[in-house]
């Protein structure tokens, strides 16, 4: 297993008071595996990929009975070690690629400093060189011209095969993507998850995605895991959940998008009544119970495990009724 | 009653000058022949690629900006043609609103709600304080929040709230057509439904018109009556919503309905299980590939003689280069059903 994660909590300190933000996570990434996560905002998606990649700021405090990517236990990694862990074993590509390129340098530059920060003792010719390949592998068309570009020059599609280009210089073992596509056409999304792929497969690396998209996520993920309000409600293959969904809520999201068989067009959407719970809220029973069309008193009185609901170890769900 | 024609779209175009070098500029065409109908309490969908030209379409309509060419005119119950240039502007935008896509710039952070709700009147008509906060009530009230929010700030509200209060502004002077330029694509999955059902409700009770500019195909299958596919400031393919998206004849209007994600289509969906073992490997093992059309979406230039979308077609051929497609109406015979389709490619 490339990352192991055994009951991480994630919290931050707000005036000496305590807000938890993630509540004990727990799971496996094997290596050439795609992760899928979904959720609504606000409920930590983005904050576990934080903390593997030691972004989280000062005031955040992260515990973990096992917190291991690549071999390394993450918890007792000091700043410089961080600092080689990033990029080498673990990169990240974000939401909107022109806020992760520097506007005002030149995109070789941008990737020739980037590259001899990483692989120090080569020469500034070496690099532009090693620049070059790895915008071709991204599949930039003309890419000597492109190294030239400023970002603002370049589209929101060829921005993003920029960056990926850059958290893959360093092959890391490991790729987080934080709702890659999200500002991207539909066109182009398809062509950036399509190369993401292609990468993944030529270098068996593991690939962690974040999308509020259950159709992008369904689609490209192997596994897909179902947050809510910073806790695992649901993981399994995407075929269990998408066609057997047992969380309520996974039903809930599932029901709620439009195009579904039976459904008349112009008729009323299901919805999810009222609003994600406050994340640092703590509560008694369940999380979800507020908006669950089926709860019982248990609900109310007793906070659901995350157990196992078919003969597949990974498919889980965290549910009193159901499994 | 039945279809009434409401907005007619009379071949707007839409040049804008781009500075190319020290010593030029070069005219592009934003917008190129878009001719389109509105009918009373129907909802006409744009989609299209960011760049085609969807939101300058929007904006003409809205007279934030003036077209090079065509023109776009209104119709009223006795079926008088006005061109829009020539309404003046406040009987103009009490008969036509827009929704934005960000809720977050579109409302002044400084305002409180009610102040947001009641702005569009004040240039019709002069309230009292206590007037105008019942005013904001009750349209608070039909799109779904509490009057509790009258005196709150935009900040304090979540983004799906938000959007209803730029639904509620939109709604205060009473128009008859909404703009809905992606209302839904700030929002999640769960709310979005929410405020799909709001517009379909609002549609039903009070019989207002949309045009809902949008890129998620499913979205515009469900909401929409009519769908005009644009492909770089030109019209490719109009008809039916559903019609369209299931049976798309463009070759453009293909390609984005096939890279469309959809959760039905999940991964390892066609790997056949055998047992677990079996399918950990396969899981691994399989290549993943979605239909995407190669390439980017170029800008028009000015009296292009070729199809805009060749360079990208799988199907184009040394004609498509040659010249511009015409765009024909023909009729499409569906479930022994004749329905029309309008579509701009020499392969159909």
């Amino acid at each position: 297993m490339i990352l192991s994660i055994k009951n991480l909590n994630i919290g931050f300190y707000d005036n000496q008071v305590y807000k938890p933000a993630i509540r004990n996570l727990s799971f496996e990434l094997a290596a050439g595996e795609v992760l899928g996560v979904v959720g609504e905002s606000g409920c930590g998606k983005s904050i576990t990929n934080y903390a593997l990649m030691g972004l989280l700021p000062s005031n955040a405090l992260v515990t973990a009975d096992r917190l291991e990517l690549c071999g390394k236990k993450l918890l007792e990694l000091n700043k410089k070690q961080w600092r080689d862990f990033r990029g080498n074993d673990v990169a990240m590509i974000f939401q909107d690629p022109m806020n992760a390129l520097n506007p005002t340098i030149t995109i070789e530059k941008q990737l020739v400093e980037m590259l001899s920060k990483m692989q120090k003792g080569k020469s500034g010719k070496e690099y532009r060189q090693m620049a070059l390949k790895l915008l071709d592998k991204v599949g930039i068309p003309a890419a000597h011209l492109r190294l030239k570009n400023y970002p603002y020059e370049l589209s929101g599609g060829m921005a993003q095969r920029v960056v990926i280009a850059m958290a893959l210089a360093c092959k890391p073992s490991i790729l987080i993507a934080d709702e890659p596509t999200t500002a991207l056409d539909v066109t182009i999304q398809a062509q950036i998850l399509n190369l993401l792929d292609q990468i993944r497969i030529d270098s068996n690396m593991a690939v962690i995605i974040v999308s509020h998209d259950i159709g992008i996520i369904s689609e490209y993920a192997d596994r897909i895991q179902v947050m809510y309000s910073g806790e695992v409600v649901e993981s399994g293959t995407a075929r269990q959940v998408t066609t057997n969904p047992y969380h309520p809520y996974t039903k809930g999201l599932l029901e709620s998008l439009p195009g579904q068989g039976d459904k008349v067009p112009k008729s009323d959407l299901n919805t999810i009544p009222g609003v994600v719970i406050p994340i640092e809220r703590q509560v008694e029973g369940c999380r979800y119970v507020e908006r669950c069309p089926n709860a019982q008193d248990i609900c109310h009185t007793t906070p659901p495990e995350l157990i196992q609901i078919s003969n597949n170890l990974s498919d889980l769900s965290r549910c009193h009724l159901r499994g | 009653m039945q279809n009434q024609k409401l907005m007619n779209i009379e071949g707007i175009g839409k040049n804008y000058r781009v500075s190319k070098s020290f010593f030029g500029s070069e005219e592009i065409a934003a917008l190129d022949n878009v001719s389109l109908e509105l009918f009373m309490g129907k909802t006409l969908a744009i989609v299209g690629e960011s760049g085609s030209g969807k939101t300058t379409l929007a904006k003409i309509i809205m007279r934030l900006e003036n077209s090079s060419a065509g023109s776009v005119s209104l119709i009223n119950k006795a079926k008088e043609i006005t061109n829009i240039e020539q309404i003046p502007k406040a009987q103009f935008y009490s008969k036509i609103q827009m929704v934005f896509q960000d809720p977050f710039s579109s409302l002044n952070p400084r305002k409180k709600i009610w102040q947001i709700i009641v702005a569009p009147l004040v240039n019709c008509k002069t309230l009292t304080r206590e007037e105008s906060k019942d005013v904001a009530a009750k349209y608070l009230e039909m799109v779904g929040l509490s009057a509790s929010f009258l005196d709150c700030y935009p900040h304090t509200l979540s983004g799906g709230q938000r959007q209803r209060v730029g639904i509620a502004r939109a709604l205060v002077l009473q128009p008859e057509i909404l703009i809905l330029d992606e209302p839904l694509s700030a929002l999640d999955v769960s709310i979005q439904a929410q405020i799909i059902n709001l517009l379909l409700k609002l549609q039903r009770e009070l019989g207002l018109t949309y045009l809902f500019i949008s890129h998620d195909l499913s979205v515009v299958k469900h909401f929409s009556d009519y769908v005009a596919v644009l492909y770089a400031g030109q019209l490719v393919e109009y008809g039916g919503a559903i019609d369209v998206i299931d049976n798309p004849m463009h070759p453009y209007t293909k390609a984005l309905v096939e890279s469309s994600f959809s959760f039905k289509n999940y991964r390892g969906k066609n790997v056949e299980i055998r047992n677990d073992e079996n399918m950990e490997t396969e899981r691994h093992e399989k290549k993943w590939k979605k239909q995407a059309v190669e390439g980017e979406i170029e800008v028009s230039k000015l009296r292009s003689s070729h199809c805009n979308f060749a360079s990208r077609c799988e199907s184009s051929t040394d004609a498509c280069y040659q010249r511009k497609p015409d765009y024909l109406e023909i009729n499409v015979r569906e479930n022994l059903r004749e329905r029309k389709r309008n579509i701009a490619c020499l392969h159909v």
